[in-house]
């Protein structure tokens, strides 16, 4: 049976889903519509259409009625909005995959591997993304949720070298919020970085305006406004356009003649969904294809490390690298104290802008005990990208000496 | 000063009889072989370690060692094979240095070339340490009887009196067994028998204790004097005081302090220990 990659790029007004390998993505309203009379239900385009019949009774903005663990009453019946969203993206999916088949192909391929994008804006919108996944059947090591920045990242560094040789841009117009994110391949360290920023623009506007000159224009001054305020310092090689707010790239022109100075200019439509598939593909591989260290909103700036003794002889033991998904990373070891009654962790951020430093952690309410005679449990986890979690239990030594219920935890800024 | 990383556990301990504990790590038995060395000496080193070393600790290599030296020479150097196993598998983790690992090394051969009193004797109180009194009041007793076949090839001649002492010192650390044992009376039997032997300070104190504890003042002994007489009581009122301090009375007495239904279900479980308690001592 053939196996698919597929990124997704779920957000409340569309989801584009791209199966790697092919040329588009799909995008469809983030809609979903159910029969008036019956437990069916309809998606995007689809449940416009039934919706405008009389046929069916449609709910919008799916994600943002799941991540408010909202609810939706259709026909009597009270819906989670979770699951609603669950029921959306399966139709979503299993539509993609079908137009996948082609020729005498009959069975719809599998999920390989599943990448989900987001923007990061709402409040547990990686806890309802996450259910809507799982009720894709996919195994949880076989799929993960990335931001908008990440998928970006994937999407450029899967084009051609000459794309991002200097810094790159992207502006991402929305129904309703205009982005802009940025990127650059940081070289000359042990390890290649690239470095990805992104946030939404205060200056926004709803693309409804642009259906009259007037609000064309208006949009057209923002936009020129951001690219000169963001762009003026860089040196960017390319800047990409994506977003139902640039199907239109005329409607721009002082914009579009801005950007188009001495660079290239793209405009993917589902670019997230693209990268987020580039993503899901190199999970496949045995080797990747994107030999960097990823610096981003989801990902760890800073090595966090810790000089340990093993066979003899002292040695710099990572426990969580720069780069890593900080969601999912955690670390544990166990350890024993020689002479002395503290833990030192080394923060090293992966930018050398910050200076790395060095946090102590005392053994204060510990046990008394001969030396060499407590081992440590020491756990590390991070509740976002710029915080450390540390726990350190005891754990005694065996039954020689039994542990106790000492322990310690800490939030420390990375 | 550093941090030593940790082998994994394993999933099943590796238990020895004459120390009664579980051993779940490469760094709790190093811990056993270096503290208690004499137990390690004689069946500790057994085809049941180095199986124990290979499945649970994935250490094949150490565990096949183990094997070739047991296998080298058998019945003969013996004991050299074992102190060389020892050694091997305190090299293998970094939990002791280079230089406490050669003084353990000396320490064992130091063990192997002593008298047999000696060894039976430094055996005794390293089991006494861990509370295995049972066991410790045989190997001084057997300690005892070393000393005391050497007193008795001793005929027609004064005996020594440093072999006199020495004896005296072993029933000492026989009634220490005892008393621990809650044989109180067999303790001063075995006190008064080294008073007999040859004029123990040691001795003395430890019968006058008990005697005073067990408010026996009248069999003092007369050669007691009163200022040592008073030392006594002040030792006997500090250790009062200590005991009165220490975490198994503050055990017993939060329990008490407790509501009734509470209390009843913690001294259950303190019973329990107890229980459990003596007998491993036994």
């Amino acid at each position: 049976m053939m196996k698919a990659a597929i990124g997704i790029d779920l957000c409340s007004d569309y989801t584009a889903i791209h199966i790697h390998g092919n040329e588009e993505a799909v995008v469809i309203p983030t809609v979903i519509c159910r029969d008036r009379d019956t437990e069916h239900f309809f998606i995007g385009g689809e449940a416009y259409r039934k919706t405008l019949k009389g046929e069916g009774i449609l709910v919008d903005k799916l994600l943002r009625l799941a991540a408010r663990k909202g609810t939706a009453t259709i026909g009597g019946t009270c819906y989670e909005g979770r699951d609603l969203l669950a029921i959306f993206l399966k139709k979503a999916v299993k539509s993609a995959l079908r137009q996948q088949i082609s020729g005498e192909e009959k069975e719809e391929p599998e999920i390989a591997e599943l990448c989900l994008a987001v923007s990061g804006t709402l409040e547990d919108e990686d806890g309802a993304v996450l259910y809507a996944a799982e009720a894709l059947g996919v195994p949880r090591e076989h799929f993960r949720i990335i931001r908008h920045t990440e998928a970006m990242m994937y999407y450029v560094l899967s084009g051609e070298k000459d794309l991002y040789n200097n810094d790159v841009a992207l502006f991402d117009l929305s129904e309703e919020k205009l982005f802009y994110y940025e990127m650059r391949v940081v070289r000359g360290m042990q390890r290649a970085s690239v470095v990805g920023e992104g946030e939404p623009m205060d200056e926004s506007f709803n693309i409804d305006i642009l259906k009259n000159e007037a609000g064309r224009k208006l949009g057209d001054s923002i936009l020129l406004g951001c690219a000169e305020r963001l762009m003026a310092k860089g040196n960017y090689s390319a800047v990409f356009l994506t977003g139902k707010g640039f199907e239109e790239i005329d409607y721009f022109p002082q914009f579009k003649e801005y950007i188009c100075r001495r660079r290239r200019v793209l405009a993917e439509k589902g670019l997230f969904a693209i990268g987020a598939s580039a993503a899901a593909y190199d999970r496949t591989c045995p080797e990747t294809a994107f030999p960097y260290v990823f610096i981003c909103e989801s990902r760890l700036r800073c090595d966090i490390s810790m000089n340990v003794v093993t066979r003899n002889r002292e040695e710099r033991l990572i426990l969580a690298a720069a780069g890593d998904p900080w969601a999912e990373t955690r670390s544990r070891i166990e350890l024993i104290p020689y002479q002395q009654n503290y833990i030192d962790l080394d923060i090293m951020p992966a930018d050398r802008l910050r200076k790395p430093k060095t946090v102590r952690i005392p053994l204060t309410g510990f046990p008394e005990r001969p030396d060499r005679c407590t081992r440590l449990l020491v756990e590390l986890s991070f509740p976002s990208a710029d915080k450390l979690r540390v726990g350190i239990r005891d754990k005694g030594l065996g039954e020689i000496f039994p542990k106790t219920d000492a322990s310690i935890y800490e939030e420390i800024d990375i | 000063m550093a941090l030593l990383l940790c082998t994994r556990d394993a999933r099943n301990p590796f238990y020895n009889e004459k120390l009664d504990i579980r051993i779940w790590s490469l760094q709790e038995l190093c811990y056993v072989i270096y503290n208690h060395p004499l137990l390690t000496l004689h069946g500790f080193v057994t085809p049941e370690l180095a199986d124990w070393l290979r499945d649970e600790l994935s250490m094949g290599f150490l565990a096949a060692r183990i094997r070739q030296l047991m296998a080298s020479a058998p019945g003969e150097g013996e004991e050299d094979h074992t102190d060389e196993a020892l050694t091997a598998i305190l090299r293998e983790c970094n939990y002791y240095t280079q230089g406490e690992i050669e003084a353990c090394r000396k320490r064992l051969r130091g063990y192997r070339s002593c008298s047999r009193e000696d060894y039976a004797q430094a055996l005794g109180t390293s089991l006494f340490r861990l509370r295995r009194y049972h066991m410790a009041y045989d190997s001084f007793s057997e300690a005892e009887r070393e000393v005391s076949e050497k007193l008795g090839k001793i005929s027609g001649r004064e005996p020594s009196a440093e072999l006199l002492k020495r004896r005296a010192d072993i029933l000492c650390d026989m009634a220490a067994a005892k008393i621990q044992l809650l044989e109180t009376e067999e303790a001063l039997e075995l006190l008064s028998e080294a008073e007999k032997a040859a004029t123990s300070q040691r001795g003395v104190r430890m019968r006058s204790l008990l005697l005073m504890e067990a408010g026996r003042e009248k069999e003092l002994p007369e050669s007691l004097t009163d200022e040592e007489k008073k030392r006594l009581s002040e030792e006997r009122a500090e250790a009062r005081k200590r005991a009165l301090e220490s975490p198994r009375y503050r055990e017993v007495k939060d329990a008490f302090l407790q509501d009734p239904v509470r209390r009843q279900k913690t001294c259950g479980e303190l019973l329990k220990k107890w229980k459990k308690e003596y007998r491993r001592m036994s």
